[in-house]
């Protein structure tokens, strides 16, 4: 149940077997099944979630209905409304499972109680967040700067594994792209081969 | 507002048949598990079709996938299963219906890292238009938490 888990996280630091007993204590393991919601706009972001097993997605949904993808959280991921997660405030986010799912979740006052017990695991959500800011920024470079093609070539060469387990027009919603855009895309970049 | 999934362990005896009765009627997402299997059918065939209520097949994953475990099976039984479950139910509040006499601690050394509640439910006959309960925790929001899910179920409350 927490295989992948500790494999992420000794991935930045070293745990001893005693810290894993502790660290355990403090996670709910939860199932969630395709289509189910973890998380709706307006609700308080109870947990921060990690993705053991399956695939999460977190998305707004504007005033015409239409879903604008934040992110795809699979197998060591994790994905939160982190604002909502913070401060308790309303979420702005909707997640939900895109497979059926295995999530370890951690309440706000139990990452604190957490990483008072097992200080690495400060360090550990330290590297994590920093690398979170620097995704953000690529992401935001990409989507100022890059052509549609050129970020759906970034995207794959980052997550190769996104055009096998999701679908063409949530990639495109990801990209901020047309799912027909996408479509001539990928025509164009087959035809290149 | 999302829904709590509510797991109910041993849903097709006495206290099962009547928690998933009247708890059918909230807003909860449920999952039904016991070992009469054709019993639990017949119960799903008598619950309204917009009921979220589905069968699993086995306690550890209903419990998995649950965010509140009750534990409806006999008194001689609820070690076993608080066994089974214990890995999938951390940080979980799990109530025990009817539970033996002085098994609390050794049910909570079971489940050390989960919010026990103890419920005495006591009813009239299997309709169970008067059921009464009697709610024991040493975990205060999880007391107050069952409190509002039995009586917002129509069960009345007693700590």
């Amino acid at each position: 149940m927490f295989e992948v888990f500790f494999t992420h996280v000794k991935e930045k630091v070293l745990l001893l077997k005693e810290e894993e007993t502790v660290i355990k204590k403090y996670f709910i393991p939860k199932i969630l099944r395709k289509k189910q919601y973890l998380l709706q706009e307006d609700d308080i972001c109870k947990y921060l979630s990690f993705v053991e097993n399956g695939l999460l997605r977190s998305y707004t949904v504007d005033d015409k209905g239409n879903e604008h993808m934040i992110q795809f959280a699979w197998e060591g991921w994790w994905i939160a409304d982190t604002y909502s997660f913070l401060s308790g405030e309303k979420a702005a986010y909707n997640i939900d499972a895109i497979e059926d799912s295995e999530l370890l979740m951690i309440t706000p006052a139990h990452f604190e109680e957490m990483v008072t017990m097992v200080p690495k695991m400060e360090r550990y959500f330290r590297i994590l967040f920093q690398n979170n800011i620097i995704s953000k920024e690529r992401r935001l470079i990409s989507s100022n700067s890059f052509t549609a093609e050129e970020k759906y070539v970034n995207l794959v060469a980052f997550h190769p594994q996104i055009i096998q387990r999701i679908s063409q027009h949530l990639i495109a919603s990801y990209l901020g792209i047309t799912p027909e855009t996408l479509s001539r895309i990928r025509k164009n970049i087959a035809g290149k081969k | 507002m999302l829904k709590d999934t509510i797991a109910i362990i041993g849903a097709s005896g006495n206290e099962g048949r009547l928690l998933t009765n009247k708890l059918s009627t909230g807003n909860f997402r449920l999952l039904l598990m016991d070992n009469d299997l054709p019993q639990l059918n017949l119960m799903l065939q008598n619950i309204d079709a917009n009921v979220d209520i589905s069968i699993v097949d086995c306690c550890r994953n209903a419990s998995w996938e649950a965010d509140i475990i009750i534990i409806a099976v006999p008194a001689n039984q609820q070690n076993e299963v608080a066994d089974k479950i214990k890995e999938v139910a951390t940080q979980k509040m799990v109530v025990f219906i009817n539970s033996a006499v002085d098994t609390e601690n050794m049910l909570q050394e079971i489940l050390p890292q989960s919010r026990l509640v103890f419920i005495l439910l006591e009813y009239n006959n299997k309709e169970a238009s008067n059921a009464d309960s009697i709610l024991k925790s040493i975990y205060s929001e999880s007391l107050l938490l069952a409190g509002k899910i039995f009586e917002s179920a129509g069960i009345k409350i007693r700590v």
